[in-house]
């Protein structure tokens, strides 16, 4: 990609020196799409690309997402969270005690799931904040000690199956009809979005305004097929999975909490250059603190998903799912350095990872080989992503 | 001051073990000259070090000492300057700093490297650790070895102990001692004793008074020129890469080391028009300052006290580790170890606990690291900007963007940053530009006293006339400015009045028509203004 750039006058021709690193990432993770689609296409007698698989990948992709999102907000602050896992099984494991054995409705398990995993995250807030142990140490700790929580509590045991009512969280569907609206009704907002942005920024020179009429029409020709992919996957099995729209509302949410946010703009400052951000009056203490809440949040939330779709809590439930949600992230172009990263991205990292395992498991490759792939491509993105990202 | 312990061999010098005679010198420049990226640091330099003795070597901030030093120690490999180095007669060609070390030059930092975690033993003789079969550490020789070279230099410490209880003087010592070996020629001590209390500096340069005995030369590199009177025998003053001055006697000749150090020309440039003096904003008393978090050695900053002014621009003066910037860190509430005194700020309140507390009460600081406390690296300049004042164009939470980019492209107008963008990252601008940024990032919180720490340092000469500029379009009635700058020109040019600082305490006070001279001898503790 380092030619040297010909000085004849831009015949405006596409140059992708000129693209921001988002913007090459972008490419690349849509680059990678298409090929793996095609590839396990055509490995797999043609079963990968037909409405009922892509719903299977997106329900095993949301709980990925959801934890991405989260680890994407703390290692933006330049933190790390390896408890995911267990703190989601822990939280799990509430819920499943709450409605099977407690006979609790189900709406008060999964608020008693939010609020324990707000005290876990909470607690690992605590000792990183307070006593400045590194966040590494300290989440290392509660991926021990949270699985253990979990298994004393169930005797090791599974226990399920939990009510109907909290399967449905997961497990149900939109019907086809109302999910093809809401597909259209939120590609007409996003498109209204983007023209009154672009409509705003009239003033500027032509070349500018031509390059964001392009950027905005690349955009909404990515949003259109993803949506259209959707509709098409929604309407010709049972409709959008309720899981999906869980982990698009906390996409949405986070997304705007670190970008329209002045806690978002701190995190970010605070990940780039810690000692800066403080000299510069930002209270980093609490941001991070705010980081480490905002993460038991999706504890409580993933605990709840991951046992309404097994419809259980298992003892194994959210194994490895931190570093699932780690990589995921990572692939999604954060930074383990701090300051890069964005929601977006780490959720469709997630993605990613979901479609190579779904893709790898309809190839009937064992679990064993579906892991060593996973950790290639995980390496492969980082280089990648430091290839893309570096500085010029 | 006391009388030095070793008076007597300054002047005659013992012409003993191993030095072939008197007048042979053991280090000799001839005409050396070196120059960085077309920057001439130092130009025809030549001296000569007699055998058993001490020089002093002095000058300004920038003068050439450690470029100088470093060519001596093949930190500056041979043939990246111009002109001889000879050793004891002999011309060297340094490769590398191991050549200067097997040639009996003995290089000792202003800062130790060492690890506060290992023995003391392993720090002396780290990278040339006895080996067993090359792999394993022979502990018992190491052992030997460490005790031997303390007992050498009279240090009374465990080298077994980790190095990080030991003080620093017997670090020092100890690192000196292990560096030394018989071959050792000439030692070079760079600022020496700025860790070091007033006996502990005594102590080691009794010991570097021993080592004259052996026939040991000694370059003593300092700001201190007390310490240079005391202990050196002769001098050299280095101005702007040049030899200013060689003083045969050290004794009694600080003002001429002073004039030789700043040169005779007393600068005269358009001075600012003092302003009206209004409401105090800022007022220190007696205030002390410690490394630690515990007020244990001897204090940083000991008993420092002024008022600042609305519409007043107070410049502080000093040689490098004077105390200004912890002072300033101090008063900003950014200073990490322990404080004592008072500061009260323009609103009654007390000493600020952190530098949101600060800003909050109306201090701003822009800070002399600009890289490690300053700029925000691979943030926009829109967010450097705004950090720290984010809350004063967002509403409850959310950032109203419209105003915040309102806000920031006035500041951009008003600063003049090029280019002139806020979607740009910082570490793209250059030095002055995002001096600028940080400037607006220091106003934008509104302060009424705004603290520049070496505000155009890395800045160039047309960015440092602007940044004045705006800092004396600034100080208004409501407005003090506390201006620290190590150049002379610049403090007594911008201030309406000056205090210097030497060894922690404020050494004089001056109006804006002091001179190079007068600064100068009050930056280096001579008494009497």
């Amino acid at each position: 990609m380092d030619k040297p750039t010909t000085t004849e006058p831009a015949r405006r021709r596409f140059d992708i020196s000129r693209l921001s690193g988002p913007q090459r990432l972008a490419i690349s993770l849509g680059v990678v799409f298409v090929i793996l689609a095609i590839f396990f296409h055509l490995q797999t007698d043609e079963v990968f690309f037909t409405p009922r698989n892509l719903s299977l990948l997106l329900r095993q992709a949301s709980i990925v997402a959801v934890l991405a999102a989260g680890a994407c907000v703390l290692m933006v602050m330049r933190e790390i969270d390896l408890s995911a896992g267990s703190a989601v099984f822990l939280c799990g494991v509430s819920t499943a005690i709450l409605t099977v054995q407690m006979g609790l409705p189900t709406p008060v398990a999964v608020l008693a799931a939010i609020v324990l995993g707000v005290v876990l995250g909470t607690w690992q807030g605590f000792w990183v904040v307070r006593f400045g142990i590194p966040s590494f140490i300290v989440t290392l700790a509660g991926l021990l000690a949270f699985r253990g929580a979990g298994l004393l509590w169930t005797n090791s045991s599974t226990i399920g199956p939990v009510p109907t009512g909290l399967q449905s969280l997961s497990e149900t569907f939109i019907p086809p009809g109302s999910s093809i609206t809401i597909i259209i009704v939120v590609f007409a907002l996003l498109g209204g979005l983007a023209m009154r942005k672009l409509f705003g920024r009239r003033g500027e020179p032509m070349e500018m305004r031509r390059e964001d009429i392009t950027r905005t029409a690349v955009q909404m020709c990515v949003v259109a097929v993803g949506l259209g992919l959707l509709a098409w996957a929604a309407g010709g099995f049972l409709g959008i999975p309720l899981t999906l729209i869980w982990a698009v509302v906390v996409g949405v949410v986070l997304w705007f909490v670190m970008s329209r946010t002045t806690f978002g703009r701190n995190a970010y400052l605070i990940g780039s250059n810690r000692e800066a951000a403080e000299f510069a009056g930002i209270n980093v203490k609490k941001h991070i603190f705010g980081g480490f809440l905002i993460m038991g949040v999706l504890y409580g939330v993933g605990g709840v998903l991951l046992t309404a779709r097994l419809a259980a809590a298992t003892p194994s439930a959210g194994t490895n799912l931190e570093l699932d949600a780690i990589a995921a992230a990572v692939i999604g172009g954060t930074a383990l350095t701090g300051g890069v990263g964005t929601i977006p991205g780490a959720m469709i990292g997630a993605l990613l990872l979901a479609t190579i395992d779904n893709g790898m498991s309809l190839m009937n490759v064992s679990s064993s080989a579906q892991q060593i792939v996973k950790g290639l491509v995980l390496l492969g993105a980082l280089g990648v992503n430091a290839y893309l990202l570096r500085r010029r | 001051m006391s009388s030095p312990p070793q008076a007597d061999t300054a002047g005659v010098p013992d012409a003993g073990a191993g030095t072939a005679g008197t007048g042979r010198p053991v280090l000799r420049f001839h005409q050396v000259s070196k120059s960085f990226s077309g920057v001439t640091v130092l130009s025809d330099v030549s001296w000569d070090l007699a055998p058993a003795t001490t020089l002093g070597l002095v000058g300004e901030n920038g003068a050439g000492k450690s470029t100088l030093m470093k060519i001596v120690a093949g930190i500056h490999p041979s043939g990246s300057y111009e002109g001889e180095v000879e050793v004891a007669g002999e011309t060297a060609a340094f490769a590398h700093p191991t050549d200067a070390l097997h040639a009996g030059i003995v290089y000792v930092p202003q800062e130790l490297m060492f690890s506060p975690g290992l023995s003391l033993a392993e720090n002396m003789f780290a990278g040339r650790l006895p080996k067993r079969m090359g792999i394993v550490v022979d502990r018992d020789r190491l052992h030997r070895q460490s005790v031997d070279a303390l007992q050498g230099f009279g240090v009374d410490a465990d080298p077994r102990r980790p190095a990080g209880e030991s003080s620093p003087a017997t670090q020092r010592l100890a690192m000196i001692a292990a560096a030394l070996s018989e071959t050792a020629k000439v030692l070079i001590l760079d600022e020496p004793t700025a860790s070091l209390t007033e006996p502990e500096a005594e102590r080691l340069f009794e010991h570097v008074a021993g080592l004259h005995r052996r026939g040991v030369s000694c370059i003593h590199i300092t700001h201190r020129l007390d310490e240079v009177e005391q202990y050196a025998d002769r001098v050299v003053v280095l101005r702007n890469g040049k030899v200013a001055a060689q003083l045969e006697e050290a004794r009694g000749a600080r003002p001429q080391m002073v004039r030789a150090m700043i040169g005779r020309d007393p600068a005269t440039v358009a001075h600012r028009e003092p302003g009206e003096r209004h409401d105090r904003v800022l007022s220190v008393r007696d205030l002390r300052i410690w490394e630690r978090r515990r007020p244990d050695g001897r204090p940083r900053v000991d008993g420092v006290g002024f008022d600042l002014h609305g519409g007043e621009i107070l410049g502080v003066y000093g040689l490098v580790g004077a105390g200004r910037t912890e002072m300033a860190k101090a008063i900003f509430g950014a200073w990490p170890g322990h404080v004592e005194g008072s500061v009260e700020l323009a609103d009654g309140s007390g000493t600020p606990t952190s530098p949101r507390d600060a800003m909050a009460h109306g201090v701003a600081m822009l800070p002399e690291d600009r890289k490690v406390n300053g700029i925000i690296a691979g943030q926009t300049v829109r967010a450097n900007m705004s950090a720290g004042s984010v809350g004063a164009v967002s509403r409850s939470g959310l950032l109203d963007r419209a105003a915040e980019h309102k806000r920031n492209q006035a500041y951009i107008e008003d600063l003049d940053v090029r280019p002139p963008r806020l979607d740009v990252t910082i570490e793209t601008l250059s030095g002055g530009n995002q001096q600028k940024v940080l400037l607006a990032r220091c106003l934008a919180a509104h302060p009424s006293v705004l603290i520049l720490d070496e505000p155009t340092v890395g800045v160039d000469v047309g960015a440092r006339f602007e940044i004045f500029r705006i800092i004396r379009e600034l100080t208004d009635s409501s407005r003090g400015v506390l201006l620290i700058s190590s150049d002379i020109a610049e403090v007594t040019t911008e201030s309406d009045r000056i205090l210097v600082m030497y060894k922690g305490r404020i050494t004089g006070e001056f109006g804006p028509d002091a001179t190079r001279a007068q600064l100068m001898a009050a930056a280096t503790g001579v008494t009497q203004s």
